[in-house]
């Protein structure tokens, strides 16, 4: 047996291919939106001054970064049911897959807020703000924009680790392609063509964060260091550019 | 201004104020008042506790000891019945508004725009509305002479530009006295007329001012009472020209030495 560029393409193409893609892309969005949520939460209780909140944060990314994600997700699905509490995949899959991200994010997060000006707590303190209002108005866009680089590290990071849900057979991308592989025994062809999804996925998430940066990078000097990810594409097709990209900061 | 600011009953007073950092007496027992409308001038020597003595007075950090009243009210206390019990900070919210602060490193929010800075705390404090707060905000650029500057975020401004829309954002609570801590000394020669410009002018306005200044010729016009702190006390105290001209102590003698170098 050869490559065979029509079993490749035919799959490319396939409905149930470019759904399973898009559901992996939702699971994966949903998850880390929640996660960051999550993560936001644990970093506050991380820099707590009182151990009452600091320790229960500690002990949370003590224990979700130090066991595999799978066996998180194996002691939800089929863990949980034992102690009377009935989960679906999808529960399984999203809440297991946002515990595990929502480590990692505290660290993050704590430590983009470590790093910001104290002088910019204080400021906004002076004038009144509250300690909520100084978070939500003051601490917590600057630290997003810190965030966002290992934000994005982490959200296609997530976007692989879908991947796992297909040993509880939820139908994602991977389990998708293995139900194909069954009935085509091809599995250089459908494995690649499920490698080319996960790159489209990765793709839309450069751009989209290559937004997201320019947005928060309001106010930021060093803002616009990077090159627009589709100029780079332009390029590499060699098209002309018709216009050059005013870039504002 | 000095015999009539003297007149008035004080609007801060601060008796005994004890601040301890990381186990060691900052402020070891300060004690002054500022009368309504009246400039104190604050100078010492690098480590002598000026910026915590700044903090203190708007409750930015508590005080250990000693208290501080303003207009009368004790300030991070309320009465329950015959015991006296801190406030949370939330309530210690409406007297920081009541007095402005401006730092050393500007510590504008990089952001938002300087319109945008000068209008943050009226419409999350106060909840006023954008277009009403608004047109004060442009009324203020325009006192620090910076209406050219609305829509600049401040990596885009100079040191002295940020510095007096710094001024701007602490004048849009319409604070009853103002707190400066060194505000020219991070600005070049060149930029600190600009910022001293806006202070004498507020000061002549009748705004009470406190502050920590090593500009000796601005502190010698436009301050009425100097303080010189020196580890965690104040040494000395008068008029500035008494005090700047015949220093009693030698400490005085050697800081002034120092910055008239
Ligand atoms: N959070 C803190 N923990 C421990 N020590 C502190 C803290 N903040 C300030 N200090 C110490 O308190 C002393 C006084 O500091 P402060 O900033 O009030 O001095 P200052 O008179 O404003 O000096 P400068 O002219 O350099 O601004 C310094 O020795 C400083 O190291
Ligand atoms: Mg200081």
């Amino acid at each position: 047996m050869t490559w065979d560029f029509d079993t490749f393409f035919t799959y490319l193409f396939d409905s149930r291919m470019a759904w399973a893609a898009l559901v992996t892309f939702c699971v994966a969005a949903v998850a880390q939106l929640l996660a960051t949520v999550v993560g936001f939460v644990l970093a506050l209780g991380l820099r707590s001054r009182s151990n009452l909140l600091r320790a229960p944060a500690v002990a949370y990314v003590w224990f979700f970064r130090g066991t595999p994600p799978l066996i998180q997700l194996l002691l939800i699905y089929f863990g949980l049911p034992q102690l009377g509490i009935r989960v679906t995949v999808l529960e399984a899959g999203i809440s297991s897959l946002s515990l595990y991200g929502a480590a990692y994010m505290a660290e993050i997060i704590r430590g983009a807020l470590a790093s910001l000006d104290p002088g910019q707590e204080e400021a906004a303190r002076s004038i009144g703000l509250s300690r909520f209002e100084t978070m939500r108005s003051i601490l917590a866009p600057q630290a997003a924009r810190l965030v966002l680089p290992a934000f994005g590290n982490e959200f296609t990071s997530m976007m692989r680790t879908t991947s796992l849900l297909s040993v509880i057979s939820f139908q994602e991308l991977l389990r998708v392609t293995t139900l194909a592989i069954s009935e085509t025994f091809r599995p250089f062809e459908l494995y690649s063509v499920a490698a080319v999804y996960y790159l489209l996925m990765a793709t839309l998430w450069m751009v989209v964060q290559d937004w997201l940066e320019r947005k928060f990078g309001v106010g930021m000097a060093s803002a616009p260091v990077r090159r627009p990810i589709w100029s780079d594409i332009k390029r590499l097709i060699r098209f002309p550019r018709p216009f050059s990209r005013k870039i504002t900061t | 201004m000095t015999i009539a600011a003297a007149e008035k009953s004080p609007i801060l007073e601060v008796h005994g104020v004890v601040k301890r950092l990381g186990g060691v007496d900052i402020l070891k027992g300060i004690n002054f008042t500022v009368a309504e409308g009246s400039v104190v001038a604050i100078i010492g020597a690098s480590g002598s506790g000026k910026s915590t003595l700044l903090r203190c007075l708007n409750m930015l950090i508590v005080p250990d000891d000693g208290e501080i009243v303003w207009k009368g009210q004790r300030v991070g206390w309320v009465q329950k019945g015959s015991t006296w019990v801190r406030q949370k900070e939330k309530e210690l919210l409406g007297y920081r508004t009541q007095v402005g602060m401006v730092f050393q490193s500007f510590n504008l929010f990089p952001q938002m725009t300087a319109l945008e800075n000068i209008i943050e705390a009226p419409m999350t404090v106060l909840g006023r509305k954008r277009s009403e707060i608004e047109e004060e905000a442009h009324a203020l650029l325009r006192k620090v002479r910076l209406s050219h500057r609305v829509k600049a975020y401040p990596h885009q401004m100079s040191g002295g530009e940020q510095q007096r829309v710094a001024i701007a954002r602490a004048l849009a609570m319409k604070p009853k006295a103002m707190l400066f801590d060194e505000v020219t000394s991070a600005l070049d020669p060149e930029l600190k007329g600009e910022v001293l410009t806006v202070m004498r002018e507020l000061a002549a306005e009748g705004m009470t001012m406190i502050l920590v200044s090593h500009e000796m010729g601005f502190v010698r016009h436009v301050a009425d009472e100097v303080l010189f702190m020196h580890q965690g006390i104040v040494k000395e105290r008068g008029n500035p020209s008494d005090v700047l001209v015949n220093p009693a102590s030698a400490e005085l003698q050697a800081f002034l030495q120092r910055v008239t170098d």
